[in-house]
Formats: C-alpha cells, sequence, structure tokens
C-alpha cells in the first residue's frame, strides 16, 4: 500500500543520499508456494535527472532488486520518474524510497505499490 | 537523443499548456499535478486473467494451444458428460526453477479423475463390476505432469529478460522536472518552512517564483501526461507481445492407476508452442530501429521502434484486439506402459476369466493443436482450439493406432471463469480396437485463482 502521493517533494538536506529499491510478489498462496513469493516478472525503471547539470541516471531492476541503489544528493535539484510495470503474471510490485541525511536519519521514506505505476520524486 | 526528441515534440504541447494555464495560486504541487495526471487505476494488463483455456495433462477433450504458466495455481473441473473421461480436477504449480535461467519455472501438474472400469476387465467382471467400482477411490486415477519451461529472450511470457528493452522504450519526463526541481533549489531562502507537495503555491510570497514553480510545474505535468499515455500504450503491447512468446518445455508425466482402472503409464512430453505476433517476430522485422534498444541503448531510433511496437501489437484499439493471438503447439510424447497381470478373484471372478494379463506396450504421440482467439461485435474473449492427436503403438497386437481430434469452444465468463465446450473424435478407444469410430462433447467450468492482490 503506498503511503505517499504520486508526486512528492523532498527538501533533502546537504550530503544526504537518495536510496530506493523494489520487489515484487506473487499475491495468491499455493499448495506449496506462499502467498509473497518473491518474482522476477515485472519491470522498475528509475530516470534520476540533474537540475543544474550532469548526467541523467537510469536505475532498473539490476539495480533495485536487491536493493538498494544509491545517490548522493543535496548539491542541486534532482528529479526522478519511476515507472513500476508488471510481467504476464501480474505480481504486486514494492518500490521503496527514502533520503538518508548525513545524520543516518531518514527525514524522508514512502513506498509505493504498481497501483500507482507513475511516480515523480523531486529533490531539491 | 531518443529522450532529446521525445521534449523536442513535447515544446509545442508544454508551450500551449503554458499559455492555457490549469493551476493557479491556491493549488498544491500535487493537486497541480493532478490536473494533468489524474489518479486512476493501474493501466498495467494482467495476461494472467486472458482466457487460455482449460488446463489439462493431457491434450485431448479440453486441449488449448496456449499453456498456462503464470498462474502459481488453477483448478479446473471438466465434467466429461458422454464418453471415456468422466469427471476430473486439474491442479496446476509453477515453481521458480532458477539454475539455468534467472525466471525459469518448473511446472507440476495433477490431475485426478473419476475412476472408471478398464474397458479389459468389465467383461470378465460381468455383474461384479458395480462392487469392482465401489472399491474405487479419486485416488485410484492421478497423472502427475513434472515439466520444465525455460524463460529467456526467445522463450517464455516474462517480462524480465526484456527489461532493457522497456527501459530503452519507455519515455520519461525527469528532465522537465529536474528544471522545476533546481527553481526550488535555487530558492529554498524564499520557500516556506516545510514546503512540501501538498503546500498551496499561494505560500511562496515572492509572486515571480510562485508563477515560474508554477509554469514550470505546468510544463513538467504536460509532459508527465504525455510520457504517461507513451509508456501505458508500450507496457499494453510489450505485454501481449510477450503473451505471444513461443514457449518450449519438456516434461514427465506419470499415470498411477489402480489395477481395476488401467496400467501404471510413465511418458516423457516435448512441446513447442508459437504465435505470428510475437515480440520475437516483431523484434526480427524491426531489427533497423529496435536492435540497440534490445540491449538497453535508447538511441535516436527508439521512438520509432516503440511506435512500431504499439502499431504492431495494435493495443490502439483494446476492443478489436484479442489478449491472445493465434498459437500452434506440436508435441510429441513418448509413453511406456507397465505389464501387469490383473486378479479378479476377490469380485468372485474365476479362471479362465482371471487373471486379466496386459502387455508392456510403448508408444509414441504426435499431437499438432491450433489455438485462435474470437473477437467481435458479439463475442468477447472466446478461443477456438483445435487438437489433432495420434498415437503410434508398437508392442501390443491388441492395440491398434488410434487418432484422436477435438474441437474446444471456451468462452471466458469472467477474470477467473472460463466455460470450455468441446467436440472429440476418436478411431476408436484406447483398448478396444475392434471398437469403431466415436463421437463426443464434453462441456465444464474452469475457474482460476488470479495473481491480483486483493482480489
Amino acid at each position: 500500500m503506498a503511503n505517499c502521493d504520486e508526486i512528492v517533494l523532498w527538501n533533502v538536506p546537504a550530503n544526504s543520499k537518495f536510496r530506493a529499491e523494489s520487489s515484487a510478489v506473487t499475491s495468491v498462496a499455493s499448495g506449496t508456494i506462499a502467498k509473497g513469493t518473491p518474482t522476477a516478472d515485472y519491470a522498475c525503471v528509475v530516470n534520476i535527472s540533474p537540475g543544474g547539470g550532469g548526467a541523467s541516471l537510469t536505475w532498473d531492476n539490476s539495480n533495485l532488486d536487491p536493493g538498494p541503489a544509491s545517490k548522493a544528493v543535496g548539491d542541486q535539484g534532482y528529479a526522478a520518474t519511476v515507472t513500476l510495470a508488471p510481467g504476464p503474471s501480474n505480481p504486486t510490485i514494492t518500490f521503496h524510497a527514502w533520503i538518508e541525511a548525513p545524520s543516518g536519519t531518514k527525514p524522508f521514506d514512502c513506498t509505493w505499490t504498481n497501483a500507482t505505476p507513475n511516480l515523480v520524486i523531486t529533490l531539491f | 537523443m531518443r529522450r532529446l526528441i521525445f521534449f523536442a515534440s513535447l515544446a509545442l504541447f508544454a508551450a500551449s499548456s503554458a499559455v492555457a494555464q490549469q493551476c493557479t495560486s491556491s493549488d498544491t504541487t500535487v493537486t497541480c499535478f493532478r490536473k494533468y495526471n489524474p489518479l486512476a487505476a493501474a493501466t498495467a494488463q494482467s495476461v494472467a486473467t486472458t482466457n487460455t483455456g482449460t488446463p489439462t495433462a493431457t491434450t485431448l477433450a479440453t486441449a488449448t494451444a496456449l499453456r498456462d504458466f503464470l498462474s502459481f495455481f488453477s483448478a479446473g473441473v471438466d465434467a466429461g458428460t458422454v464418453i471415456e473421461n468422466g469427471t476430473s480436477v486439474t491442479l496446476d504449480w509453477n515453481f521458480p526453477f532458477p539454475f539455468v535461467e534467472d525466471n525459469d519455472k518448473v511446472k507440476v501438474q495433477s490431475v485426478f479423475n473419476d475412476p472408471s472400469l478398464a474397458a479389459d476387465i468389465q467383461t470378465p467382471l460381468g455383474s461384479n463390476a458395480t462392487n469392482a467400482k465401489s472399491t474405487l477411490t479419486n485416488f485410484d486415477d492421478i497423472s502427475t505432469l513434472i515439466s520444465y519451461d525455460p524463460v529467456n529472450q526467445r522463450l517464455g511470457r516474462s517480462i524480465a529478460p526484456h527489461i532493457k528493452l522497456f527501459e530503452a522504450l519507455n519515455p520519461t519526463a525527469a528532465s522537465l522536472f529536474a528544471v522545476f526541481a533546481q527553481t526550488l533549489f535555487t530558492n529554498k531562502a524564499a520557500l516556506p518552512q516545510n514546503f512540501d507537495q501538498n503546500t498551496p503555491f499561494s505560500a511562496i510570497t515572492d509572486a515571480t517564483l510562485q508563477q515560474t514553480i508554477i509554469t514550470q510545474l505546468e510544463t513538467a505535468a504536460a509532459a508527465q501526461k504525455n510520457a504517461v499515455a507513451v509508456s501505458a500504450s508500450l507496457t499494453k503491447a510489450l505485454t501481449q507481445l510477450l503473451n505471444n512468446q513461443p514457449q518450449a518445455y519438456v516434461g514427465g508425466i506419470y499415470h498411477y492407476r489402480n489395477e481395476l482402472v488401467g496400467p501404471d503409464e510413465f511418458s516423457v512430453k516435448g512441446t513447442f508452442e508459437v504465435s505470428p505476433k510475437s515480440l520475437n517476430r516483431f523484434l526480427k522485422n524491426n531489427a533497423d530501429v529496435c536492435s540497440k534498444a534490445v540491449t538497453g541503448i535508447a538511441d535516436a531510433n527508439a521512438t520509432t521502434c516503440a511506435n512500431r511496437m504499439v502499431s504492431f501489437a495494435a493495443v490502439d484499439d483494446p476492443s478489436a484486439q484479442p489478449s491472445a493471438s493465434d498459437r500452434l503447439a506440436f508435441a510429441i510424447e513418448y509413453t511406456q506402459t507397465k505389464s501387469e497381470s490383473v486378479d479378479l478373484t476377490k469380485f468372485s471372478v474365476v479362471p479362465p476369466n482371471t487373471p486379466v494379463l496386459r502387455p508392456g506396450t510403448h508408444s509414441i504421440t504426435y499431437s499438432l493443436t491450433y489455438g485462435h482467439p474470437i473477437t467481435s461485435a458479439k463475442i468477447k474473449d472466446a478461443r477456438v482450439d483445435v487438437a489433432v492427436n495420434y498415437d503410434n503403438v508398437s508392442n501390443d497386437p491388441t492395440m491398434k493406432d488410434r487418432f484422436v481430434a477435438s474441437l474446444t469452444f471456451s468462452q471466458k465468463i469472467s477474470d477467473t471463469m472460463t466455460l470450455p465446450i468441446s467436440i472429440t473424435y476418436a478411431n476408436h478407444t484406447q483398448y478396444l480396437p475392434q471398437t469403431d469410430r466415436r463421437m463426443g462433447v464434453h462441456f465444464g467450468i474452469s475457474y482460476k485463482i488470479p495473481n491480483n492482490s486483493g482480489q
């Protein structure tokens, strides 16, 4: 269950890290396979674009599952667009993103599912 | 380059969008964003609920060309009403098998048939047949299949091997949101404390900054609307083509039967399924614009590749496009039947009518199945499957080669329920070579438990 809006504005402290991870699970139980069994049948693509110059960055399943993928932020504005695409088996996808402050705290921490397949995370 | 082209194409739209401003100072980032991108249900297509026919271990009565490796569990109940098979319950499981490829699966399928007395003992039993039949249980005729279904870029119905392709073709509006983010970053001091997506723009006291932020967000939100629309079409097209990917699988079947029902059998089967509108075919025919995208490189041709994919899959008009296209399946099966001697003395049968001897045999079965989805103004989500089987039996002079053909019409009632009707023709029954041609009609209902959370 998503706990944040489909677009978020995060005022990140300097020298923070933007971290993210994704996973997908089956949503029904079978005779021997429990509900929630991990599956790779999904695509998660995160496009990170810097607002003040520099190269864009793309994360996909190979970076996010298992994650977390990590990028230093707080030096300029960044935007990350996220696309969650279930594969033919239609699993439930979970995308988790957060900011890790230099102090180690998490001032921003959100989880979404593919009920919201397109997200925007704005870091400033 | 692809993204530059994408955003160049959006420039005119963004400019016009700025003129027709939709957001006001009373809006927040979220409410402004939603004016361009209303909250909607997930757009991803569920292939798991495509009408794939009913699951059976054999390819006879309710055969389908589209084997379902998607649901982790599905159960079907066939109500055979005329000949051969009675009622059966089929259970399917799909287990991850990541030892060759990451996304490979092993399928385990068990079919519990309503047992009936074998034809070769009914005459010796005579009036004792009813007594013998009463000793049978639902566990006296069970077929168990274990099969291997490789999943990679060429075979199998999974998006996992194609993530780089999806990544290269999927548009993004990140660069426009980055402009918005950079404005916020460089003007942090002018923003109200704890400014976030739910803060009204009116809280920004600098009128020029407020207008700049609104305009930049509108531009990005408009671009996101277009990007999401393209992404949704792309996802649906890719899912459609993945649904048509060829599948190859090999498996072993052990058919356990009470000796009153028939001899135990062991068989090995190899099957190959193809569909004319697969992702493989699309990529082969469009290698000039898609070859880089397959490797995850979003070059200048990526947009063209995406457009062609959407056109190839014909997802622009979902009402006219069936979720699963034509499929052709070819299978070869080797079967070995063990020899046995059936003692009927406990049913008051005396020699020479007992024991009944059954010689061991081995046979090769060739089967060809063709499936065709039917979609029209009046009929939706229906399939027709035609199956032809030929059994070449050796080592048993009492058994003749057998030809079986079936025509199955299955109508999807809902995402979880399918109604199949099947007409089966056989030149003779399995163990009565002297019996002439037989024709029967089967109908039933199949219920599939979908992989939808909370549903």
